[in-house]
């Protein structure tokens, strides 16, 4: 038997069992381009946003970079620089597909593994349990390579501990790269560019900019920064990328599950053959599916209907192919395609297919029971959005509606706020009247989102009594005591008119809320100014 | 759609959230409040919204706020519009109401249903089981909710709702709306991070029952 250094006991004292990989495909929509246009590997070659002059170049092949042609150009500019540029663009459901495509294809290597969301063509592998069965990690590493080489993909293998670490080392160092301890993960780590980390934390441009122009190249560099200056100067997404590459953040691997296609079916108890009764067990079946194809995030692409049948006497359908109807008379299961016009998760339209076909069949018995399965693909963003994207709404429309608002009810009806430089909270915005809708000039929410405050009219909170338990009673113990509390955070202002002087806490009640309230030094009194919601 | 939870446990902020995403999208948005109203524009700029691009309606009652979410919509030019009910009151005065006066929303929602799907707008209303409850106890609280006619209520007393503090299902909106998100907030952690949990109670497009639950900042202050 060959000695097998990962089992032996030597190896297991010296080195600890890597429990994490991450397998990156680089440049995930540029591989997807070469698979459909071979003759791009060897030329340069971009991916754009769309096929016009304006459309904004993506990604880049490293041919084209040499030749000056990067991210960000306009496709026009980057035509002036080389005539023969290959172009393509790779919608994000193609993207997704291949994504599917790797998950499958990586679960033959580990039984758990993450796509992450943000920033295609990452995956995380969990390892634990593996090294019995693959021994060297390193052979493990590469039968992954290899494999992912024969479906086409060119890929890069860390292994290690930390989640965003074996990313990083991943993103950065192309091949394989193992860390057989926790130090030389976090060596590897720390040499690694912080430029060459992409968005599976978040949008990093603007940080990666700000901080390269204050000489911070390595990881190493970054996490040697202090974590309050950081977020004080750079903000909180700063923070929380400082806190994953630090590993204070410990997230469970999030499986992307091989699921089988859902499926459920109903006997009939008596068997039945009326059209409006089947439509309704069918419907029944249909909504008890939706929810778990919603739940995983995809649409129905084809929905199966199998109807089977009491007695067997031959079967006659309208819209049943050659291929159908002859599996159905061997099986004595009347079987049923219906594909809506492109993946959908609308019940009403799904219900209402399922009606008109179980209308048209001609059923020679009664039905026993009633299967459907449905066959799903990934749903598109927009199938999931909570909006409908209706391209540039009218602005001279919305401002013709502020007219009619402040007609029906007052100049003051329709406002906007107006942010000031003051330091009491009330005084640090005030109300103006929207004579005119504007665009919107919001870069989207922060991450990570914030919670906001919602101001009340001040209120005096009462005393402090004796006779009360530990803690102050809030809103006449509605809420019951206080926590716990951060502050004071000290505003002073007005001493050339009249003083004001309030000292901020935030105070956990004990039934969850979270009160935004002051000490007024001048008053010696204490107020709530609002709450968390 | 219809965003519910007890005060305090994260409504405004996820809902600061949705419209900052939908600013983002290029949509136009609107934030229909009782005045003086109680949204704090510091922190939704920090929250990500361009505050000069929301809309913000400052209306004497209910039934005004009604009527502007009728305005708004019917010109196609809003894309998200909020009706803030979670600081609403009582649309009349007592004894001087009408019949119409008492019953504004019965046509008004089903209008502002049809103007949202001939636009492809999105009216949400921000709602507080706690507040129905307590306007059980009063006579013009009885009469608003009925007003609205939007509202089944449980027999549920004010005490079991402070004291679970709990989303209540006492808020059964009429089958006009499409996506209800019930929310809870967990208690701030060492870092500043509040667990943030929504569930769907009811989801006409994907089916009711999913949970998401994401890390949101506390204000500055917290951490």
């Amino acid at each position: 038997m060959a000695h097998n250094p990962v089992l032996s006991y030597e190896y297991i004292d010296k080195y600890e069992l890597v429990e994490l990989a991450c397998v990156i495909i680089p440049s995930l929509p540029l591989q997807i381009f070469a698979a459909k246009d071979p003759e791009v590997r060897a030329r340069p070659a971009v991916i754009v946003e769309a096929e016009r002059p304006q459309a904004e170049v993506l990604w880049t092949n490293r041919k084209a970079r040499l030749i000056g042609i990067l991210p960000g150009m306009r496709y026009g500019s980057a035509l002036a620089v080389h005539g023969e540029l290959r172009a393509g663009v790779i919608s994000p459901a193609e993207v997704q597909g291949a994504v599917d495509a790797l998950v499958k294809a990586l679960h033959q290597e580990s039984p758990r593994v993450e796509a992450n969301t943000q920033e295609p063509g990452v995956f995380w592998l969990d390892m634990k349990g593996l090294s019995g069965i693959f021994g060297s990690m390193s052979r493990w590493a590469q039968g992954v390579r290899s494999h992912l080489q024969a479906l086409g993909w060119e890929s890069s293998v860390a292994l290690g501990w930390q989640r965003m670490a074996v990313y990083a080392i991943a993103r950065h160092f192309r091949g394989i790269r193992i860390a057989t301890t926790r130090q030389q993960e976090q060596q590897l780590l720390g040499r690694v560019q912080f430029n060459s980390l992409g968005n599976a934390m978040g949008s990093l441009k603007g940080i990666q900019a700000a901080l390269a122009h204050l000489g911070i190249e390595t990881i190493a560099d970054f996490l040697a920064l202090q974590p309050d200056a950081l977020r004080e100067r750079h903000g909180a997404e700063a923070l929380q990328v400082w806190r994953h590459l630090n590993g204070d953040i410990a997230e469970s691997l999030r499986n992307v599950e091989e699921l089988a296609p859902p499926s459920a079916f109903l006997d009939l108890e008596p068997p039945d053959d009326q059209a409006d009764r089947l439509s309704f067990v069918a419907r029944q079946l249909l909504v008890q599916l939706l929810r778990q194809v919603a739940i995983r995030n995809q649409a129905v692409a084809e929905l199966l209907l199998e109807l089977k049948l009491e007695h067997y006497h031959g079967i006659d359908s309208v819209d049943t192919n050659a291929d159908t109807a002859q599996f159905s008379r061997v099986a004595q299961v009347l079987s049923e395609r219906l594909q809506p016009a492109e993946p959908t998760l609308q019940e009403a339209l799904l219900v209402d297919l399922l009606r008109l076909r179980i209308e048209n069949i001609r059923l020679t018995a009664k039905v026993e029971s009633v299967r459907l399965t449905l066959h799903t693909v990934a749903a598109q963003a927009w199938q999931l959005r909570l909006w409908q994207l209706s391209g540039r709404r009218d602005l001279q429309s919305a401002t013709l509606a502020l007219t009619r608002m402040r007609a029906a009810f007052g100049d003051k009806s329709i406002v906007y706020a107006e942010l000031r430089s003051a330091h009491l909270p009330e005084a640090s915005y005030c109300w103006q009247p929207l004579e005119r809708m504007v665009a919107a000039q919001s870069s989207g929410p922060a991450s990570p989102p914030l919670l906001v405050r919602r101001v009340h009219k001040v209120k005096l909170l009462q005393a402090h009594l004796r006779s009360e338990p530990d803690g102050r009673m809030l809103h006449d113990g509605q809420l019951g005591r206080s926590l716990r509390q951060w502050g004071p955070f000290r505003l002073t202002g007005g001493w050339w008119f009249r003083e004001i002087r309030r000292e901020y806490h935030m105070v956990e009640a004990e039934a969850g809320d979270l009160l935004w309230v002051y000490w007024d030094v001048v008053r010696r009194q204490w107020y709530q100014q609002g709450a968390v919601d | 759609m219809e965003v519910t939870g007890q005060r305090g446990q994260g409504c405004t902020s996820w809902l600061a959230h949705l419209i900052a995403r939908a600013q983002k999208d290029g949509e136009t948005t609107a934030w229909l409040q009782i005045a003086p109203g109680e949204l704090f524009p510091p922190d939704l700029a920090a929250a990500g919204i361009d505050v000069r691009a929301l809309a913000v309606g400052l209306l004497p009652d209910l039934k005004a706020q009604l009527r502007a979410a009728d305005i708004l919509l019917r010109s196609g030019g809003f894309g998200i519009v909020v009706l803030d009910l979670a600081c609403a009151q009582p649309s009349v005065a007592a004894g001087s109401e009408t019949r119409a006066a008492r019953r504004p929303g019965d046509k008004s929602l089903g209008r502002l249903q049809g103007l949202c799907q001939k636009h492809g707008a999105t009216l949400v209303l921000l709602t507080q089981p706690e507040l129905t409850v307590a306007n059980l106890r009063t006579k013009s609280g009885v009469r608003r909710l009925e007003s609205l006619g939007l509202f089944e209520i449980e027999a549920i007393s004010r005490e079991q709702a402070v004291t679970n503090r709990s989303p209540v299902e006492s808020t059964q909106w009429s089958s006009m709306i499409s996506l209800r998100l019930s929310l809870k907030r967990r208690p701030p952690q060492p870092q500043g991070e509040c667990p943030l949990r929504a569930k769907a109670c009811k989801d006409k497009r994907r089916g009711p029952g999913y949970r998401f639950e994401n890390s949101w900042l506390a204000p500055e202050g917290v951490f």
